[in-house]
């Protein structure tokens, strides 16, 4: 699992740093090599895409976005708004990760095209089981093993 | 006039009393014709009048009696002393005619009926002059003194007469009112429809109409007012129109007033429930933190405990403050925000339910029911226990809504089940008024009398030693029964465990009009309500 996600980046968009600190530990704890990038707030995680756009590596290959709902200045929701109007940036998988269990808001964060929807659970083991579930997630759906 | 010296020369007359016999007999003549004239005018316009012949038989009589003075004038000239003898024999029994059948029968009818005062509506008619004009006179002070506002109206909207009432409804003297049109006193938004309406009153299409509309009064303040206007037609032809308008405005002000009020309330609601459901969430944010690093605290605690204890094992054997004080404390800081975090999370639950939209259906409750058991088969097996299904009646509401309240009941029973005997839970329904009463009885600790009040309140727990509860499952299920326009009860003294009474609206059409709904509530008394 570590060596098929080495190449893919993490975007870790999460307002708390104690969270951003937690799902890191998680991610080594699991052994998911990759590289994590941290934003504060959405409007920063857009600044970075719009910069990196100009890559020739598609999008999808180079990134997973971590997202959380409630933030400041910009919702998780409207990010991920944003995100899947845009041709370019639409094929990343975004996976929200999120304090908030509301189906409507799960619901409405499905119709606009997010991956997948995980809530914060604040039990550890729970969490852990989220991420060993997000890692193979990862695995099996975004990057399946190429021969 | 030779004739007529020898013919009254008998009596001795003069000239001057002969002449002044014949111009008396002359006039007295004239005046009965005129009588008779004006008698036949009025039988002519009024066809309908009672006693017809009475009076014609009168008029005749008058006739006759000028026509004896016409001939007696004559018979100066013209001795026709056989045919005047005729006129006043017939004269004569036209009289007693009229006195007889006038005066013995007719008269004390006349009499009769208007001292009795109530007449039927087509003996009106027949009333003599007087008498209808008394009526009429009484109907304009009734109209005149109506405690509502009373109009005749043209069909150009002119007021034609005005109540005082209506004065003072607009404020201005009745000659004032009386220079206005209703157009002119209309709020210009209300207008249209008033004049529509009155178009099709007009047209034939309806008779008359009523509608709640505008007006302006003299000093320029809306006055809020029932109208109703029903227009007069006489030989199908639009007369006027009859306009009754009641004051209204002190009951739209109070209507108002509860209007705002109630906007105010759903205001404070909304409010209240984003209040909930914000800080819920951002409660939930810091304790992921607290959970999640005193987790990892606890394994970077272990790990170092491991070390030292493996590099000079002897001293940190004896030492107890990493071995038990530090994973103590880390316990609790973990068991609490644990239980913060399912308070937190049954309160945002609770919040939902408040703003979740709900949809009205008829409910197969056998199958509702059937589903339930089977998604709860897992945790009925794990505590061995057992559940009845008898034939459920059928009821109506919201299907998420309703399997989460039976869901909340038997999830109840089993965190609080007696350790003392397997688990029973038996469910059943009957018909009460127009709701149905399901019961759902188990034989678990059951609730105390005391306690049972407390029941329903958010976050109250009886046995919070026992179970992880989050305090919030009848609650829930109290809020979900009131939001089905239904209601939850607890038999207070039930032979063992407990036994909750949910009664649920029949079907849609009690549902949409919960005024109609019996409330059981009068008719089984020891029942303890949620509603109380």
């Amino acid at each position: 699992m570590s060596s098929l996600c080495r190449n893919v980046i993490i975007l870790l968009v999460d307002d708390d740093a104690g969270h951003r600190h937690l799902v890191k530990r998680s991610l080594k704890r699991l052994q998911v090599a990759s590289e994590v990038i941290e934003f504060e707030h959405g409007l920063a995680l857009l600044e970075y895409l719009a910069e990196s756009r100009k890559s020739a590596t598609p999008m999808a290959e180079r990134y997973v976005i971590l997202l959380d709902i409630r933030m400041p200045k910009m919702s998780g929701v409207e990010v991920l708004q944003e995100l899947k109007s845009d041709p370019v940036l639409d094929p990343i998988p975004v996976i929200m990760v999120t304090t908030t269990d509301d189906p409507l808001e799960m619901r409405r964060c499905h119709e606009l095209g997010c991956c997948r929807y995980v809530t914060k659970p604040v039990d550890s083991d729970e969490f852990a089981k989220v991420l060993q579930d997000l890692g193979r997630f990862l695995s099996d759906n975004i990057f399946p093993p190429t021969q | 006039m030779g004739d007529l010296f020898v013919f009254s020369a008998g009596h001795g007359w003069d000239d001057a009393h002969v002449w002044t016999h014949v111009l008396v007999d002359l006039f007295i003549w004239l005046a009965f014709a005129a009588v008779a004239l004006a008698l036949a005018f009025v039988l002519w316009k009024r066809p309908a009048m009672k006693h017809r012949s009475l009076y014609c038989l009168l008029m005749g009589l008058i006739l006759l009696s000028g026509v004896t003075h016409l001939l007696e004038a004559l018979s100066y000239w013209w001795p026709g002393y056989q045919i005047l003898v005729v006129m006043k024999v017939l004269a004569g029994l036209a009289f007693l005619i009229v006195v007889m059948v006038g005066m013995t029968r007719v008269l004390p009818q006349i009499a009769g009926s208007s001292a009795k005062g109530a007449l039927p509506k087509e003996a009106v008619l027949g009333l003599d002059v007087e008498e209808q004009l008394a009526r009429a006179n009484l109907f304009r002070t009734a109209m005149r003194h109506a405690p509502i506002g009373q109009a005749i109206v043209g069909l150009d909207g002119a007021w034609i007469s005005v109540n005082e009432k209506l004065c003072e409804v607009f404020g201005y003297r009745e000659d004032e009112l009386l220079q206005k049109d209703f157009q002119q006193l209309t709020h210009p938004d209300d207008l249209d429809a008033d004049l529509a309406l009155l178009e099709r009153t007009l047209a034939g299409e309806i008779d008359e109409y009523s509608m709640e509309k505008r007006y302006f009064n003299r000093a320029g303040e809306i006055v809020y007012a029932l109208l109703s206007v029903v227009l007069i037609r006489r030989d199908d032809k639009p007369q006027y129109f009859i306009s009754q308008i009641v004051d209204i405005t002190p009951q739209r002000e109070l209507l108002m007033q509860q209007d705002s009020l109630i906007r105010e309330l759903e205001q404070k609601s909304n409010e209240l429930q984003q209040i909930i459901y914000v800080v819920s969430h951002d409660l939930r944010s810091p304790l992921v933190n607290i959970i999640g690093f005193s987790t990892e605290l606890e394994a970077t605690l272990k790990e170092l405990d491991q070390r030292l204890c493996d590099s000079n094992p002897a001293q940190w054997a004896v030492n107890g403050i990493w071995g038990d004080d530090l994973p103590e404390m880390l316990h609790f800081i973990h068991e609490s925000a644990r239980r913060m975090d399912r308070l937190l999370k049954g309160l945002l639950q609770y919040s939902r339910l408040g703003r979740y939209e709900i949809t009205a259906q008829h409910l197969d409750m056998n199958r509702l029911m059937g589903d339930l058991v089977e998604d709860f088969a897992f945790q009925l097996k794990e505590v061995d226990a057992r559940i009845t299904l008898g034939e459920l009646d059928n009821c109506c509401g919201d299907l998420t809504l309703v399997t989460q309240l039976f869901g909340n009941l038997i999830d109840n029973a089993i965190k609080y089940r007696s350790t003392e005997r397997p688990l029973e839970i038996r469910v059943s329904s009957e018909v009460v008024g127009s709701r149905i009463r399901y019961v759902v009885a188990d034989n678990g600790l059951g609730i105390k009398p005391k306690f049972q009040e407390k029941v329903f309140e958010v976050f109250h727990r009886l046995h919070p030693d026992l179970t992880e509860g989050d305090g919030l499952g009848l609650s829930i299920c109290y809020l979900v029964a009131r939001r089905m326009r239904g209601d939850i009860m607890i038999d207070p003294e039930p032979d063992v465990g407990a036994k909750f009474y949910v009664e649920l609206p029949l079907d849609l059409q009690t549902y949409a009009k919960p005024q109609l709904l019996i409330n059981s509530m009068s008719l089984a008394q020891p029942l303890h309500s949620a509603n109380e």
